[in-house]
C-alpha cells in the first residue's frame, strides 16, 4: 500500500514543481531621457516555464500617446527545462515635458499577481540638449537611432476663422530608405487644408550631420473659433537593420536581400488657438471671407436694347480662401430680370499663399428703354493682418436702354435655379392664343369610336362581296350541272307562267304540255340530266328515292296522268281543271325544291 | 349652361373663352383661370384652351401645372411652336433634374416619327390607307387584274398601311394606354411602400413625369424615365 503511494507521489512531483513555477515580468524601455519631439519605446516582458504565458495588463500612460508595435515570443528548452518568455512591444510619444513614472505592469497567474518594475523617464523640451539628433542618437539604445525624425510646424499659433496657417511637414533622414516612405497626414478635423504645393526634397545639417529632408506644406483655414489640435503626422518606412553589430564580410549583399526593418517616426500635434472674427464692426451683410481682396464689376457693354441681355462680371481677387467668396448680393430690381450666368474659380498658390480669383457673371435683362441703372454692390472681408472689416463698393452702372417697338417685358415669378442658365433670348412665355376655333367638346379617341369601325369594316365586306360574286360567277361558268341546278327554279317559273299565259289564250294542250315540261325541266335541271327521253314513271321513281311523302308523289302522278290525257282529249278539259292544274304544278314545284333530288 | 362665378352664361363656349382672355390680357390671371377652367370642366377642349391654361398657371407661379397643362396642349397639336416653347421654357425653372436617364435607340426613333403627329390624325392616315388597299384589291379581284404595276400598287399600299398603322399603335401605347403623369406640387417625396413610414427613395419637384403603374389607396405607383420607381401621394401629382 505504502509503495503505492510512493509511486504516485513521484509521478506528480513535476506537476506540483511546475504548479510552484514562478512568472517574472519586467518592464524596459528603450530611453530614460528624451526630448519632446523624440519618442521612445516600451517592452514588458513576460517570463515563465508554462506555454501559455498570461497578457500583462499595462499601467496607466496618459502622459503619452501609445502604439502597439506587436509581440515576439521566445522559447528555449535547457536539459528537459522549457523557458519561455512573451515580449510586449509599444512605442511612446510624449505629450508633454517633465518627468513621468511609468508604475508597473501586472500578470494574474493561478489566483496570483506578479508586477513588473516601474520606470521613470524623463522628457526634456526640444530646446534642450535631447533634442539635438545625434545627442539622442546616443541615448535612444535599443538600435534605434536618430537617423530619422518627423518635425511639424505651424507659421502661426494663433488666428482667426478662416485665417491661413500654413502647417509644415519635414521628414528627416540620414539612412539609406528601403522602402517609399508611407506618410499619414495629421488629422485636421476642424480645418479646411489644402495641399500648398509639390513636396520639396534638399539636405539639410543638423548639428553637424547631414540630412535629406522631405517637406510638405499645406494650407489650413480654421473652421471654427477655439482651443484647436492639428493632430501627429505618421512616416513609415523600412531602413537597413542596425541589430547586427558586426557587419559580415558578406554583408554588402545585405541591403540586396534583406527588406530592412519598420521603423515608425512621428510629429507632435500642435496647438492653436483659433480667435473668432471680432464683432466689433461687422458689417450687416457679412459672409465670413477672410483675407484681403480686391473687388470690381465691368459691365459687357452700356448700350443696349429692351430685352436684350448686359453681362455684369463680378470679379474678386486676393489672397484667402477663395472658395468662401459668396455670390454678390443683388436684390430684386424693379427695372431687370437678373439671371446668374455662370461663376468661375481660379485658385493660385504662389509663395505658399492661397488666394486667386473669384469671377461671377450675371445677366441684366432690362425691361424697360430709357437711362437705368445697375446699383452698386458691396463686398465686406475681414482682414486678418489689420484686424479690421473692409468694404469694397463697386461704381454704378449705367446703361442706355433703347426702346425697340413691340417688345414687352415681362414679369416671372421664378428666379432660375441656382447654377442653371435660363436661355436670356427666351424673354417670357409666349402670349396665349386668342382663336377659339379648335375649341369642342371633349370625344373619345377616334380609333374607340364605333364609327371609325364601321369605316374600316365597309371596304372589307365590299371585299367579301366581291370576292364571293366573283366565286359564283366562275363555278356558274365552269360547273353546268350546277348552273343548271341554280337556274331550275328559275326555268320552271318562266314555264308555269308561260303555260298560265296559255290556260288564258284558250289552248288547253299547250298549256299541259308546258306544265309538264316545266316539272320534266326542273327534275332534269337538277340532276343535270336531261329532259328528253324521261318517263312519268322514271321522274316518279326520283321524286320516292330522294324522300318525297306520298302525298307529293301522288300529286306529281296525277298532275303528269292529267297533262298526258288532256293532250290527247283537249275538247273535255274544263277552265277549272286547268286553274286546278295550275295551282298544283305551283304547289308541287314548291315542295320539290324542298327535297334533295338526287 | 356654365357656371361661373356664380354668375349664369348662357353665352356660347368662344365668348367665353374671348372673355377669359381680355381678362389675361388686363393681367387678371386668376379670373381668366376661372373661365379656362370653367370651359374645360364643361367638356370642352382644345390645344389653345390648354395652353392659355397654363400660361395663367405661370404667371401665378404654378410651374407644376403650367408644365401639366403645356403637355396637355402639346398632346393634341404637337407641332405647335408657341406650346413647346413655353413647355420648354417652364422646364428651365424645374428644381430637380433626373439623372441616369437612357434612351432606348428603337423608342427614341418611333417617338421621334410619331412626335409630330396626333393620334387622331396617325388613326386617319393609316384609315385611308387601309380603305384604298381594300378598294383597290376588290377592283382587282372584280375585274380580274394582276399585272405587275397593279401588284406593285398594292405592295405600295400595303407597306404604307403597315406604316401608319404601327404608328398609330405606338401612339396609343405609348401616350394613352399607358398613364403619364407630373408632379404638380413644388416638392414630393417618394417612397419604397405606398405608407408615408416606409422608406423615402428619393425627392423629386414640380415638372417631373412619369408613367404610372398602379395605385393603392392614396397613392401611385410612379416609374420615372430614369426608370426609378416609387409610391408617390397622388395629391401631389396630375394625370396628363
Amino acid at each position: 500500500m505504502y509503495k503505492h503511494l510512493f509511486i504516485i507521489m513521484l509521478l506528480l512531483l513535476p506537476v506540483i514543481a511546475s504548479g510552484q513555477d514562478e512568472i517574472t515580468v519586467e518592464m524596459t524601455v528603450s530611453s530614460t531621457k528624451i526630448s519632446i519631439d523624440d519618442q521612445l519605446y516600451l517592452t514588458v516582458k513576460v517570463s515563465g516555464s508554462q506555454q501559455n504565458l498570461p497578457q500583462p495588463q499595462l499601467p496607466s500612460m496618459a502622459m503619452f500617446e501609445a502604439y502597439s508595435q506587436g509581440t515576439s515570443t521566445n522559447i528555449s528548452i535547457v536539459n528537459g527545462q522549457v523557458e519561455s518568455s512573451l515580449s510586449y512591444n509599444y512605442l511612446l510619444i510624449p505629450k508633454k515635458e517633465g518627468t513621468f513614472v511609468i508604475k508597473p505592469a501586472a500578470v494574474v497567474y493561478n489566483h496570483k499577481r506578479y508586477e513588473s518594475n516601474e520606470v521613470s523617464i524623463q522628457v526634456v523640451g526640444s530646446g534642450g540638449t535631447a533634442s539635438n539628433p545625434e545627442e539622442i542618437e546616443m541615448t535612444t539604445g535599443s538600435g534605434q537611432s536618430r537617423d530619422l525624425f518627423l518635425i511639424a510646424e505651424v507659421d502661426k499659433k494663433k488666428a482667426y476663422v478662416n485665417e491661413q496657417i500654413t502647417l509644415t511637414i519635414k521628414f528627416f533622414h540620414a539612412v539609406k530608405l528601403m522602402s517609399q516612405p508611407d506618410y499619414t497626414a495629421p488629422q485636421t478635423t476642424d480645418f479646411w487644408a489644402d495641399l500648398l504645393e509639390e513636396q520639396k526634397t534638399y539636405y539639410q545639417v543638423v548639428n553637424g550631420r547631414r540630412y535629406k529632408v522631405i517637406e510638405i506644406n499645406t494650407a489650413l483655414f480654421p473652421t471654427r473659433s477655439g482651443d484647436l489640435q492639428v493632430g501627429s503626422a505618421m512616416v513609415e518606412v523600412r531602413v537597413p537593420s542596425r541589430r547586427s553589430g558586426r557587419r559580415s564580410p558578406f554583408s554588402m549583399f545585405d541591403d540586396i536581400f534583406t527588406q530592412g526593418e519598420l521603423a515608425t517616426v512621428r510629429s507632435r500635434s500642435i496647438d492653436i488657438k483659433v480667435l473668432p472674427l471680432p464683432s466689433e464692426g461687422k458689417p450687416e451683410n457679412f459672409t465670413g471671407t477672410v483675407g484681403k481682396y480686391t473687388f470690381t464689376a465691368t459691365p459687357d457693354k452700356t448700350t443696349v436694347d429692351v430685352n436684350q441681355p448686359v453681362t455684369v462680371t463680378y470679379k474678386f481677387s486676393g489672397t484667402g480662401n477663395i472658395t468662401t467668396v459668396a455670390e454678390p448680393q443683388i436684390g430684386d430690381l424693379k427695372d431687370f430680370r437678373i439671371y446668374q450666368a455662370s461663376s468661375d474659380e481660379k485658385v493660385s498658390k504662389v509663395g505658399g499663399v492661397i488666394g486667386g480669383t473669384k469671377v461671377f457673371e450675371e445677366v441684366y435683362i432690362p425691361k424697360r428703354a430709357g437711362q437705368l441703372t445697375i446699383p452698386p454692390v458691396e463686398f465686406n472681408y475681414f482682414n486678418p493682418a489689420t484686424k479690421k472689416y473692409c468694404t469694397h463698393t463697386s461704381k454704378p452702372i449705367v446703361l442706355t436702354v433703347n426702346a425697340v417697338e413691340g417688345e414687352e417685358y415681362a414679369d416671372l415669378p421664378y428666379r432660375p435655379v441656382a447654377g442653371r442658365v435660363v436661355d436670356p433670348k427666351a424673354r417670357d412665355i409666349r402670349f396665349i392664343k386668342t382663336n377659339a376655333d379648335d375649341l369642342r367638346l371633349k370625344q373619345p379617341l377616334i380609333i374607340l369610336r364605333p364609327q371609325y369601325f364601321i369605316i374600316n369594316l365597309i371596304p372589307i365586306l365590299i371585299l367579301a362581296f366581291v370576292w364571293i360574286s366573283r366565286r359564283r360567277k366562275e363555278k356558274l361558268r365552269a360547273d353546268i350541272g350546277y348552273a343548271r341546278s341554280l337556274q331550275a327554279k328559275k326555268m320552271a317559273k318562266k314555264r308555269l307562267g308561260m303555260a298560265s299565259k296559255l290556260a288564258k289564250s284558250g289552248r288547253p294542250a299547250e298549256f299541259f304540255a308546258e306544265i309538264r315540261l316545266a316539272i320534266f325541266s326542273y327534275v332534269a335541271d337538277k340532276l343535270n340530266i336531261s329532259p328528253h327521253g324521261m318517263t312519268g314513271d322514271y321522274l316518279l321513281d326520283i321524286i320516292k328515292k330522294s324522300g318525297a311523302g306520298e302525298e307529293l308523289v301522288e300529286r306529281t302522278a296525277g298532275l303528269l296522268k292529267n297533262a298526258d290525257f288532256a293532250q290527247y282529249s283537249s275538247a273535255s278539259v274544263t277552265e277549272d281543271k286547268i286553274m286546278k292544274s295550275l295551282k298544283d304544278a305551283e304547289e308541287t314545284l314548291v315542295e320539290l325544291e324542298g327535297i334533295n333530288l338526287e | 349652361m356654365l357656371i361661373v362665378s356664380g354668375v349664369s352664361y348662357a353665352t356660347e363656349p368662344d365668348s367665353l373663352f374671348q372673355q377669359a382672355n381680355q381678362h389675361f390680357e388686363d393681367k387678371e390671371y386668376d379670373k381668366a383661370l376661372e373661365i379656362y377652367t370653367g370651359l374645360t370642366e364643361s367638356g370642352y377642349e382644345s390645344a389653345s384652351l390648354y395652353f392659355n391654361i397654363g400660361n395663367c398657371y405661370f404667371k401665378q407661379g404654378e410651374l407644376g401645372y403650367a408644365i401639366l397643362y403645356y403637355l396637355r396642349a402639346k398632346r393634341l397639336d404637337p407641332n405647335d411652336d408657341d406650346i413647346n416653347a413655353n413647355l420648354d421654357f417652364a422646364r428651365q425653372f424645374m428644381p430637380t433634374r433626373l439623372e441616369g436617364i437612357e434612351f432606348n435607340p428603337v423608342t427614341q426613333f418611333f417617338g421621334t416619327i410619331t412626335g409630330p403627329f396626333t393620334l387622331d390624325l396617325l388613326a386617319w392616315l393609316s384609315s385611308i390607307f387601309f380603305v384604298i388597299l381594300v378598294l383597290f384589291l376588290s377592283a382587282l379581284v372584280y375585274f380580274q387584274l394582276g399585272g405587275l404595276p397593279s401588284k406593285l400598287l398594292v405592295y405600295l399600299l400595303l407597306a404604307l398601311f403597315l406604316v401608319s398603322a404601327g404608328m398609330t399603335t405606338y401612339k396609343y401605347r405609348n401616350e394613352y394606354m399607358t398613364g403619364k403623369g407630373v408632379i404638380v406640387a413644388d416638392e414630393a417625396r417618394i417612397y419604397s411602400a405606398p405608407a408615408a413610414d416606409s422608406d423615402l427613395e428619393f425627392v423629386g419637384a414640380f415638372g417631373l413625369t412619369f408613367e404610372v403603374g398602379r395605385e393603392i389607396d392614396n397613392y401611385y405607383l410612379v416609374m420615372f424615365e430614369n426608370k426609378r420607381k416609387g409610391w408617390i401621394k397622388k395629391e401631389l401629382v396630375e394625370i396628363i
